[in-house]
């Protein structure tokens, strides 16, 4: 409790084969049904798909691996409460989050791992861009950010 | 105070290794916070004030020094930021696994 987060580190074991996992992460059409309401783009290494969550907004990834049946990555600037509204400019030109799955399979299925990292660089910028500064401090802040991630 | 400003405040390299060396050990004498640092003086202090201004440190004069602090209400304000962002993966990896088991 007394280091700057910087990491969020979550796994989940399924019962499916590693090859069709690793599809319903990797193909933008199934992606954009069980992670948002749909993915404009591809997710080859190098594109910048767009992705609709919905009232979270709509967020750019920047794909950075595919590697099947193991291994995807892409950088975004997400869900945070600096980007209320979600964030589709180019996620490498701003300071942002990497977030990786790493497929293992294990008895009785898949492990999906997903760690998401660089909490602790942000960012100059979105501050600034943050809507007028709140003046009701940490609750009212956090209010609004366990709002949004609750739903 | 707010979790932006608070980040804002972490977005720099220097400053965060001033953090991360009161995370370690706090309190601290403004000296050793800055120690090493290729800053001057006066831009070290610049660099700290930031970290105040943020809430994120409290600097406190005793005799002939001046200490820095962690403010752990801040710390706890991102450590809560990020559970919440935690249980939004939880929500996706749950959503994942529902979408392949369900047939």
């Amino acid at each position: 409790m007394n280091t700057v987060p910087d990491r969020i580190e979550r796994s989940v074991v399924i019962a499916a084969p590693i090859e069709r996992i690793f599809k319903a992460i990797s193909d933008p059409a199934e992606f954009g049904t069980w992670f948002s309401d749909g993915v404009e783009g591809d997710f080859e290494v190098g594109s910048q798909p767009v992705i609709d969550e919905g009232k979270y907004g709509r967020f750019r990834l920047a794909i950075i691996a595919n590697e099947p049946p193991t291994y995807f990555a892409y950088r975004w600037v997400s869900g945070t409460a600096f980007v209320p509204a979600g964030f589709t400019d180019n996620p490498l030109e701003h300071p942002n989050t990497l977030v990786e799955f790493r497929l293992t399979a294990v008895e009785g299925g898949t492990e999906v791992r997903v760690v998401e990292t660089g909490f602790a660089s942000l960012p100059e910028s979105y501050a600034a861009q943050n809507h007028e500064d709140n003046t009701g401090g940490w609750e009212y802040q956090l209010a609004a950010l366990a709002k949004y991630v609750i739903g | 105070m707010s979790a932006p400003t608070l980040f804002k405040a972490l977005g720099d390299p220097l400053r965060y290794t001033m953090v991360e060396r009161l995370s370690a050990e706090s309190p601290m004498t403004v000296g050793r916070v800055t120690e090493g640092l290729d800053l001057t003086r006066q831009g070290a202090r610049r660099q700290l004030q930031v970290l105040v201004d943020a809430g994120l440190v409290i600097l406190e004069p005793k005799g002939r020094e001046v200490y820095a602090r962690l403010e752990p209400e801040a710390l706890s304000a991102m450590h809560r930021m990020v559970e919440e962002l935690t249980r939004r993966w939880d929500q996706r990896l749950d959503a994942l696994k529902r979408h392949l088991e369900a047939k």
